[in-house]
């Protein structure tokens, strides 16, 4: 006889105490990797590998609340000054001395309506994948135009595939990175602010070279 | 960089690993002075012997004891000062939803996992703020909101990050100070930029109070449309209806609310209250069923539950239930006069519905017995009770005058004049309800006048007497207790300093301070209290 009758396992609350336990130790193990003091490159490179199995496993969160509906922002007001230096922070860790981190934010309102949480999500997914493709320096801004927040994440690498550009819809399901820019879409447009939504704009800058993430949100 | 080597930090976790590394990780940012604590219990009783800087908390804390409920014991008992900084760390991302629907919210929280430079950042923000709105928290410390209010406006007018927050600060203290018109401005303004949920409850606040119940149950229904999370919404939605009448629409409305956050044990109570009031004995029982469960290990808890709960098993029947619910409420608690003068009115009851005479009869006298000695109150259910009772063991006159003490007590509240008029149906004596009820209010407006004619003649004694003994009679009663409040400070101001009296009228507007501080009466008498003190070199604070 099994030791476990498998018809009594609420597979759900498994998965969710499983989640539980798995952040908990993704945080016991960042809380590891900052408090070694050393510039060598496989430490940075070790952080950035937890930070994205992090981003994986939000994503599948993510992913699961919206398509069971659950997913409600939380608006609130945030400095979105405050809100970027601490992605520029975090980045600055994350990068070494390999790539500079740049920060702009003079020309950002002085507070903003968004469930920052989720931004966060998308914000961070963005950062990292600019830090894999960035040669020397990727700007990290926050600004107001059209009455819309916008934030911006920009890198000086290849920049996006013209396939992913021209049709993001089809490639957006085949990459993970794909998917990540899927998610950042979904949480742009979950940001509605009476007749307006928010929206992800993709694009490349050619002089220099770079890809440009940038979330506008109303 | 901020310095944080002077904080003194309380890390409450039930994970000691979590805790050692939170602790390497505070140490980094040259915080030195750290404890920390694996349950919610030990953490409070921490607190309770020394004061901290920093508490960082973890949202589950084990053993159905949450972060959430530690930081409203907190705040709610005044343990912890506006300056401390309350940070909630979490794993779930649900907590998000606990905090944006919550009164009272930590000053800020992490999700779990986050990197130290997040935490380091997040509570610079937290001081920040803190420091920023330091003004405003020590003009309220001092009881002065009207300043507060114009700190909120020069700081408003610098157009900073704290904008929203500010204005959200502003509207609760207008409100506080029955400036209603102006709050609902205020909350227009940023409801028209987004309407977020705490701008659509304060706006309903404030048309409420304007008395426009239709405008504000429109706006909370509309809030609730938009956020179903937003708890506070149902639990003001529910006062509308049922100040209207609809007391059936009220109960659907906290019961709806308690399926989203069954948790919340005070609305529980509410359900089951309102529920017994609207005779539906089988929700009632089930509401203070879950209270008296669930509330067992809860900083919250209160014998009121138990007798609530007896109390809808004995209109079932129940008299077995009834009295080991009863048993068991004298077992979960200190013994004080009020637990046993309330028990026993609950047995007297439950034995005379077994036909238990003798006993009835005994617990009764038990009851008045103390109430003769002691002289404490007993919550309004009780009180009801206990003139049931009274007329019940024949006791008749006793109870005619828990009764007329009743509602004179509160002249001017429908809903226990009307629990008063049921009972005395119930118990026959439907032809007394004139007598008893509608006597009592004219009394109270007749004795309150009278006392105050007598001041106006100049007896001032006279006056002191009747409406001190009325006030202490009457504790909820606010019109008496001004009266006498100010026919005592009259009288030091006339005939000299009277410690006694002065420290009695302070006793009888401090009483009144949480209710009704902001009646144009109250503030009278308030500063006359100060001037007469400063007029004898006494500080009347």
């Amino acid at each position: 006889m099994s030791l476990i009758d498998t018809a009594n396992i609420d597979v759900k609350t498994i998965i969710a105490l499983n989640v539980h336990e798995v952040k908990n130790l993704m945080a016991l193990l960042m809380f590891k990797l900052d408090e070694v003091q050393s510039t060598e490159l496989a430490i940075a490179e070790s952080r950035l590998l937890c930070h994205r199995v992090n981003d994986c496993m939000e994503r599948m969160l993510l992913l699961f609340n919206l398509e069971s509906e659950r997913l409600r922002p939380n608006i609130a007001d945030y400095s979105p000054a405050d809100f970027v230096d601490e992605f520029v922070r975090n980045a600055q860790v994350l990068a070494g001395s390999r790539i500079k981190i740049v920060k702009a934010v003079e020309l950002a309102p002085s507070y903003w309506f968004f469930d920052r949480d989720l931004v966060e999500m998308a914000m961070m997914n963005a950062i990292h994948n600019a830090l894999r493709f960035a040669r020397h320096e990727i700007k990290i801004s926050a600004y107001e135009a059209n009455q819309m927040l916008v934030l911006e994440v920009t890198d000086d690498g290849a920049g996006y595939a013209e396939d992913l550009l021209a049709d993001p819809a089809t490639a957006i399901m085949q990459t993970s990175q794909g998917l990540g820019l899927y998610l950042a879409n979904a949480i742009a447009q979950l940001h509605v602010n009476k007749d307006r939504q928010g929206q992800l704009l993709l694009h490349n800058n050619e002089h220099p070279r770079g890809a440009v993430f940038s979330l506008q949100l109303p | 960089m901020m310095d944080f080597s002077k904080k003194r930090v309380l890390i409450i976790d039930d994970s000691p690993a979590m805790c050692s590394s939170l602790r390497n990780t505070l140490s980094n940012f040259g915080i030195s002075r750290c404890e920390t604590s694996n349950s919610g219990n030990e953490a409070v009783f921490r607190i309770r012997q020394r004061a901290f800087d920093i508490i960082v908390c973890d949202y589950c804390l084990g053993e159905g004891s949450d972060g959430q409920q530690i930081l409203e014991q907190l705040r709610r008992g005044g343990l912890i000062a506006p300056s401390v900084a309350f940070l909630m760390v979490t794993a779930e991302r649900g907590y998000e939803k606990v905090v944006s629907c919550a009164e009272l919210a930590p000053d800020d929280y992490l999700l779990k996992p986050f990197t130290a430079e997040t935490m380091r950042l997040r509570l610079e923000r937290v001081f920040e703020k803190k420091a920023t709105f330091a003004v405003i928290y020590e003009l309220l410390d001092q009881g002065n909101a009207v300043d507060a209010i114009l700190e909120c406006d020069r700081l408003l007018a610098l157009r900073s990050k704290f904008t929203i927050d500010l204005i959200r600060m502003k509207g609760e203290l207008l409100i506080s100070l029955d400036r209603h018109e102006e709050a609902r401005v205020l909350y227009e303004q940023v409801i028209s930029a987004r309407a977020i949920p705490w701008a659509r409850i304060g706006l309903a606040k404030t048309l409420s109070m304007a008395g426009l119940g239709e405008e504000a149950i429109e706006t909370l229904e509309l809030a609730i449309e938009d956020n179903p999370q937003y708890l506070e919404a149902y639990d003001l939605l529910a006062k509308e209806h049922e100040s209207k009448g609809s007391t059936e629409l009220a109960q659907a409305v906290l019961e709806k609310a308690v399926e989203i956050s069954p948790q919340t044990l005070s609305r529980q109570t509410r359900v089951g209250e309102i529920a017994y009031r609207n005779g539906d004995l089988v929700k009632a029982k089930r509401a203070f069923g879950i209270v008296v469960d669930k509330g067992r290990y809860s900083f919250f808890r209160s014998p009121n539950d138990f007798i609530s709960l007896s109390r809808v098993h004995l209109d079932e029947g129940q008299h077995d239930k009834a009295l080991a619910v009863v048993t068991d409420a004298k077992k979960s608690f200190d013994k004080t006069p009020e637990l046993e003068m309330a028990t026993s009115v609950m047995e007297s009851l439950i034995h005379h519905g077994a036909n238990n005479e003798t006993a009835a009869k005994q617990a009764l006298q038990n009851a008045l017995d103390i109430k003769e000695k002691t002289g404490v109150l007993l919550p309004n259910s009780s009180s009801l009770d206990m003139a049931k009772s009274c007329f019940l063991n024949d006791k008749v006159e006793e109870g005619r005058t828990l009764v007329k003490d009743m509602v004179s007590n509160f002249y001017d509240d429908e809903q226990v004049q009307n629990t008063v008029r049921q009972m005395l149906e119930k118990v026959g004596r439907a032809e007394e309800v004139a007598n008893l009820v509608d006597n009592s209010v004219r009394d109270v407006v007749k004795l309150n006048n009278e006392g105050v004619m007598l001041a106006k003649k100049g007896d001032l004694a006279g006056a002191i007497e009747l409406l001190v003994s009325a006030a202490k009679r009457m504790p909820q009663n606010v019109q008496v207790a001004l009266n006498a409040a100010h026919a005592l400070i009259v009288d030091s101001d006339r005939n000299g300093w009277n410690e006694t009296n002065m420290n009695m009228a302070r006793y009888f507007l401090r009483e009144h301070a949480a209710k009704h501080g902001n009646l144009e009466k109250y503030k009278k008498i308030n500063e006359l209290m100060k001037d007469v003190g400063l007029k004898f070199g006494v500080k009347m604070a």
